[in-house]
């Protein structure tokens, strides 16, 4: 159980990565394509094909499993405090595994839109030259899928009683948001 | 079973499982996706469900949202705006509650640095707290003045509330953020009064610092301000002058807070790394729950429950400002246990029919919500700027007190309220000079 959380935990970190290059990534072309525009008439081609298609796919989707990690998704505390620990716990667990039956089938849908895409070979044309958008709507799946997995682990752990793996830092039980920062 | 009624039925589950705590995000899909397959059957179902979350997020205008989001939390992790503070306080000291007068001015700086309010009253909080406590501020004071300031996050420009408002809206988001800029202004003046009066009524509960620092380190202190004030006007000036999109703005300036923190020598590896995990964690948070407010979106107006309780409420021919009232009830309470994104994106869908019907300004309402939305961040029992600023104190101060610090900012806050709904020129002049 412990080992899956570590794969899982490792898994989430190198979509972290990966997001964390497409943010800089993001940040360097939009600040090229502004200075060369202004500086010399000549902006970068296609970076509002690079910045909607590629990076702001990935910035959006990817850390999906990232903020369920570290707890970030938002939820309403109004009722579910007022249950007794154990019921708190319980209702917790259906929730997560609630959750990731819903991520799963998005994944699943999404999945599937992006072979479509891939067997059109979508692409965009700026300035006569062509662009491949198809490999953008794979990071989709790949998202929630991670999402759906940290959900079903999280499920289980609660209802084995086994020790998460993931190295979360909060308990989310308890209800209580707390603004928290990755280790 | 009639559309409306699905519509309605939607909206009651949508509400059930959010009391479970199912994620906002995620059951904001799960209840759409239902509602579109009963009302249309099952293939527009899925296939709604395949196109929005791509169509959604591949756009140029949300990528604003990230960039800002970036720029706030590089400043935030290098400490870029401690030297706000520190010239605020040493230029105000000697009026009564200068320290936290120079907190609510340093909290309205890091404002025009950051979209959001959590970070503003963190980093504030971490920095101005201590010293307030450490000169026997009343610690009442010392927190509620942090929790509150902190609002002003969202509000004066950038601000990722009145991003996303903007896109859902389609208003021009430059618009919005110059719309901010009063509100916010007013905010932290009706603060700055509420601070200048307890203390010089009640001189104990702030001691006043008998001495000045002397001029030169005055002057030192306003001098390493200008990195991040440059940082500000040039960002939201080429903003308003037309010359960046938000996009670029928010990159150009979080690119250029880096800049500044490198050769502050205040750029490690860790503060890097920080800024761009919490960029990704919110944005991803953020994504799904705007998703789902599509997916809400396109099931209220398909099933025509939108268009009834607009109608409806509508049909009760109220006046504007009893609708205006209505809706700032409605979002006082919501704010109180609703994160206020979610907040807004839960209602909005319902509430853009009837206000396009009344023909309120949506403008004027973008920023009049984002108010009550950072109203609901210092109202008990879910204040989550109180919970951060509790965070920051640990065990020095209890809640209760932190809450009852704020009760005098929150009276303010009413009186603001009431000035935006009297003369709503404070939001609407600037946007309207701008062609």
């Amino acid at each position: 159980m412990t080992f899956t959380g570590r794969v899982l935990g490792w898994l989430v970190m190198a979509s972290t990565a990966i997001g964390a290059a497409a943010v800089m990534l993001m940040m360097l072309q939009i600040v090229a394509d502004v200075l060369l525009k202004n500086l010399f008439e000549f902006p970068l081609p296609a970076t509002t094909i690079f910045v909607a298609h590629y990076y702001m796919v990935v910035v959006a989707y990817l850390p999906v499993a990232l903020a369920e990690k570290l707890n970030s998704h938002i939820t309403v505390e109004i009722l579910a405090q007022h249950f007794a620990r154990r019921y708190r716990v319980w209702l917790t667990a259906v929730m997560w595994l609630a959750s990731a039956v819903v991520a799963g089938a998005i994944a699943h849908r999404l999945w599937l839109e992006a072979m479509k895409k891939y067997d059109f070979g979508t692409f965009m044309i700026e300035q006569d030259v062509t662009f491949m958008i198809w490999p953008g709507y794979f990071v989709l799946p790949l998202g929630f899928g991670l999402f759906a997995l940290v959900l079903l682990y999280r499920f289980a752990c609660a209802v084995t009683g086994a020790a998460s793996g993931l190295g979360e830092v909060v308990d989310d039980v308890d209800g209580q948001r707390v603004h928290q920062q990755a280790e | 079973m009639e559309n409306e009624v699905i519509g309605l039925l939607g909206i009651a589950s949508l509400v059930l499982l959010l009391l479970l705590r199912m994620p906002i995000g995620i059951a904001l899909i799960l209840v759409s996706f239902c509602g579109i397959w009963v009302l249309v059957g099952q293939r527009p179902a899925w296939g709604i469900l395949s196109a929005v979350p791509y169509d959604f997020a591949a756009k140029w205008t949300l990528s604003s949202v990230p960039m800002f989001l970036l720029m706030g939390y590089v400043c935030y992790h290098t400490g870029l705006t401690k030297g706000l503070f520190d010239a605020c306080r040493s230029w105000l000291a000697r009026l009564p509650g200068g320290l936290a007068i120079a907190s609510v001015f340093g909290s309205a700086g890091f404002a025009a640095v950051t979209g959001s309010s959590v970070a503003c009253a963190a980093a504030m909080g971490r920095i101005a707290i201590p010293e307030m406590l450490d000169k026997r501020y009343d610690p009442a004071l010392a927190t509620g003045t942090i929790a509150a300031a902190g609002t002003l996050g969202a509000l004066i420009p950038p601000s990722i509330l009145l991003i996303l408002y903007g896109v859902f809206v389609e208003v021009p988001i430059s618009k919005l953020f110059i719309g901010g800029v009063g509100a916010g202004l007013l905010t932290a003046a009706a603060y700055i009064a509420v601070i200048l009066g307890r203390a010089s009524f009640n001189p104990s509960l702030a001691p006043r610092l008998t001495v000045m620092p002397p001029l030169v380190e005055r002057l030192q202190h306003l001098r390493e301000t200008w990195p991040i004030l440059l940082l500000v006007v040039a960002v939201l000036g080429g903003l308003f002058v037309g010359l960046f999109t938000a996009t670029e703005a928010g990159a150009v300036g979080a690119g250029a807070s880096m800049l500044i923190a490198l050769a502050k020598g205040s750029l490690t590896r860790k503060a890097l790394w920080q800024s761009l995990v919490e960029t990704l964690a919110t944005t991803g948070t953020l994504f799904v729950i705007a998703v789902g407010a599509n997916l809400l979106t396109r099931f209220l107006a398909l099933s025509g429950t939108a268009e009834l309780i607009a109608g409806s409420v509508i049909g009760l021919e109220a006046d504007v400002l009893v609708l205006i009232l209505g809706i700032s009830l409605l979002y006082l309470l919501l704010g109180m246990f609703l994160d206020p994104l979610g907040a807004m994106l839960l209602t909005l869908p319902v509430l853009l029919p009837i206000l396009e019907k009344a023909q309120v300004d949506l403008i004027w309402f973008g920023v009049f919500l984002v108010k009550f939305l950072e109203i609901g961040m210092i109202t008990p029992p879910i204040g989550i700027n109180v919970f951060v600023i509790k965070g920051v104190v640990g065990n020095q101060v209890s809640l209760t007190t932190i809450f009852r610090g704020i009760l005098w900012f929150l009276a303010a806050d009413l009186v603001v309220v009431g000035l935006l709904v009297a003369f709503p020129e404070i939001i609407t002049f600037l946007p309207s000079q701008m062609e």
